[in-house]
């Protein structure tokens, strides 16, 4: 299956991109498609899910097509 | 013309003027001007994102405002808390910020506390027709959910860190809608306080601005608000975003009875 990435404000500082394309991948969950994005990169911040544009969590397994976008948690002001 | 409309309503010749632009709007009018009037709304955090919040809903000529924060103004507020001056350095923000509101719209009605917003300080909502979050810790967020949700007051909340911001509508006051912890759960404050991390002024500024635009829509039962949605602010790409929220069924906030 293949799905379309989108990395939001200081994410997309973080990949160096603000979208890109996964393909040829098994059906997983959101939480672990960032695991294996981000796998040889040191990490620290916590990231927020979106697909198709809903807030879910981690555990939500993904599907053919899905648009997925990484964003952070803002709690300043 | 002018006359004929003043024998139906309560606004004085000079509040016809003063929100002369506002009566003008379909989407506000007259009506929209009396209802503001009637309504009381508590302010949480009166850093760079309340300040314009709270002369923004001043001059729109809410009728009651209490402004709660505990800080005292210093020398790294002034580049985006607006309200604030060098000579207000060492005074309780609440203080300078419910003089100046106060200064621009004289018939607001203020009230402040000094108390830090928390589970046992929460009673403060308890009347109030709406709360927004200005604040500026996931912590203080969280006892202003649950307090909203106790007393049923909708919740506006709003973020900002370095360019970066975020907005959304809670509508505590109504039953089974999603609430500010369904989205966040688990945050921690070191990895995301504003404490070590800059932030853009004119960014609290927008945030603070977008807060007020949200209060009113709402408080005129506006359709087309944040409701259940996270307008995503990225202003060092420009760039607006909405995610809707749905409610997490295992939320241990708003599904706790
Ligand atoms: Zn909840």
């Amino acid at each position: 299956m293949k799905v379309q990435v989108k990395y939001f404000a200081n994410i997309k500082d973080l990949m160096g991109k603000d979208t890109e394309d996964i393909k040829d991948m098994n059906s997983i969950t959101v939480g672990e498609l960032w695991l294996n994005l981000t796998k040889d990169m040191d990490i620290q911040i916590k990231v927020l899910y979106a697909v198709n544009q809903v807030y879910v969590s981690k555990d939500y397994k993904l599907n053919d097509g899905d648009e997925i976008a990484f964003f952070p948690p803002v709690t300043g002001g | 013309m002018k006359n004929e409309k003043k024998n139906n309503i309560s606004l004085s010749d000079e509040d016809l003027l003063r929100y002369n632009k506002h009566i003008l709007l379909d989407e506000i009018g007259i009506d929209g001007i009396e209802l503001l009037n009637t309504k009381h709304i508590a302010i949480i955090g009166l850093g760079g994102i309340g300040c314009p919040l709270a002369q923004y809903l001043s001059t729109s000529g809410i009728g009651t405002i209490t402004l709660i924060d505990s800080d005292i103004i210093e020398e790294t507020n002034l580049q985006r808390q607006v309200l604030y001056t060098g000579l207000d350095i060492g005074k309780y923000k609440v203080d300078i910020a419910s003089t100046k509101i106060k200064k621009m719209n004289p018939k607001l009605n203020v009230f402040t506390s000094k108390l830090r917003f928390c589970k046992d300080t929460s009673k403060i909502i308890r009347n109030v027709d709406m709360v927004i979050d200005a604040t500026d810790n996931f912590s203080t967020r969280t006892a202003i959910n649950a307090a909203t949700i106790k007393y049923k007051k909708p919740l506006i909340m709003g973020a900002a860190i370095e360019m970066q911001g975020q907005i959304s509508v809670f509508r505590n006051d109504h039953k089974d809608m999603p609430c500010y912890n369904c989205l966040y759960s688990d945050i921690e404050d070191q990895a995301t306080s504003c404490m070590n991390q800059g932030v853009l002024s004119s960014l609290t500024g927008a945030v603070g601005s977008i807060l007020a635009t949200e209060a009113i829509k709402v408080l005129l039962s506006m359709s087309e608000t944040l409701e259940s949605k996270l307008l995503l602010i990225d202003f060092k790409n420009m760039i607006f975003r909405n995610i809707k929220i749905v409610k997490d069924k295992k939320c241990c906030v708003c599904n706790e009875l």
